[in-house]
């Protein structure tokens, strides 16, 4: 498999941050990557939206049997990704390159 | 009559007066009791209906959500059909809350249990509570926090009224609504500082005519009532306060709801607040234009 695709969330994703996610995500995901990983240390805040696109992109990728992982996640965007079930769906590391290990099960 | 009589007659009189008062004091002690009986009665209910209506919507809930999730298996019209039952699953809840919460409500005994809590993190309880409801409706939940401070306040009244104020603008908004919300610290209102909680929306404009009834006693106008009851709560948390709400219109055209409570409740000069930049969100700190049409409480 080829190195991950890794994208790092800013600290705050509000709308306007949610559009680049979105498209670095569809990106990764169009171009046939099999693993991404979504690098959530510096990031205080995913909104709603931040979060559905990172799950539509799960979805995408476990289709066709790639993975999405997500690394650094803590604080407040653990309890947000939390109370929608998302923890439970993906595949969460303490670092990028625990999470760039495409083998390892969580 | 002598006057001896007189005062015979006057000291019956007297004696017959305090009996009078001791029956209706004694008349008053029993209706009390029997009221605090009757209102130790109407808490066991409410208690007890409060389960029993909530436990059968747990289940509808989590069928509600299997069943979405097993759509792609059904007939498309039953597809449309099911997509919507998680949304009206989660109004049903959101009602129930309401009457509880109505049920509960005694105006003239609330008094907020004062302790020292920190204003951002209470917003992020706040976010964290409809997070759930804003991914599954589709609604984009921003959030621009500010400078925080501690506030003393009654830590899950505020939280609640924080709550009341995004749901009354996710109530108002379908699939694609965008919400902002955002925190800060000001002196706007009157000489003291206080913390500000502001949430505005894209959804539909409202009826200037209704903004004064949104926040009127519940036992007014039966209009409006989806968006009252957590506005009516949220009001009378932030006057509870000494804080305001107030409507308005947003930017974008839709509702905009201003809460703002002081830092404390007294001797705010003789201490100063502590005031500190939240370090997860670094934004300039904005004081809030009061525009358009707003009506305070």
């Amino acid at each position: 498999m080829a190195n991950p695709t890794v994208i790092h969330a800013c600290p705050v994703v509000n709308q306007n941050e949610c559009k680049d996610l979105k498209d670095e995500l569809d990106g990764a995901v169009d171009s046939g990557q099999q693993l991404i990983v979504v690098d959530c240390a510096e990031c205080r805040y995913l909104n709603s939206m931040a979060i559905s696109e990172i799950m539509s992109a799960h979805v995408r990728l476990s289709a066709r049997g790639g993975r999405l992982h997500l690394s650094g996640v803590s604080g407040f965007v653990r309890q947000c990704l939390d109370s929608v079930g998302a923890l439970s769906m993906l595949h969460v590391y303490e670092t990028v390159q625990d999470a760039s290990v495409p083998e390892q099960e969580p | 009559m002598s006057g001896e009589n007189a005062q015979e007659e006057m000291m019956r009189e007297i004696m017959r007066l305090k009996e009078e008062l001791l029956r209706k004091g004694e008349e008053l002690s029993r209706t009390e009791s029997r009221l605090r009986g009757l209102l130790q009665i109407k808490d066991r209910f409410l208690s007890l209906a409060t389960h029993d209506i909530r436990t059968p919507i747990t289940t509808l809930k989590l069928i509600a959500n299997i069943v979405e999730r097993s759509a792609d298996q059904l007939p498309d019209l039953l597809q449309r059909t099911v997509g919507t039952l998680p949304r009206n699953v989660a109004k049903l809840e959101a009602k129930v809350d309401d009457l509880v919460r109505i049920a509960r409500l005694d105006v003239d005994d609330f008094v907020p249990e004062l302790e020292a809590v920190d204003w951002n993190e209470q917003i992020k309880a706040a976010i964290a509570s409809c997070f759930a409801s804003a991914v599954q409706r589709g609604i984009e939940l921003d959030l621009q926090l500010n400078e925080t401070a501690t506030v003393h306040a009654d830590t899950e009244h505020i939280r609640q009224m924080m709550v009341d104020l995004i749901r009354t603008s996710m109530d108002r908004l379908d699939l694609g609504g965008h919400l902002v919300v955002e925190s800060g610290i000001s002196s706007q209102t009157g000489p003291n500082p206080g913390a500000w909680f502001l949430v505005q929306d894209n959804g539909p404009a409202f009826n200037d005519t209704h903004a004064e009834l949104l926040l009127q006693d519940l036992t007014g106008s039966q209009q409006q009532t989806r968006v009252r009851v957590p506005l009516f709560m949220a009001h009378r948390v932030a006057i509870a306060h000494s804080g305001v709400i107030e409507i308005g219109h947003s930017s974008s055209g839709g509702i905009r709801l201003y809460a703002w409570i002081p830092l404390k409740q007294k001797d705010t000069e003789e201490n100063p607040p502590e005031t500190r930049h939240d370090d997860q969100h670094n934004h300039h700190t904005e004081k809030p234009i009061i525009s358009g049409e707003v009506n305070h409480g």
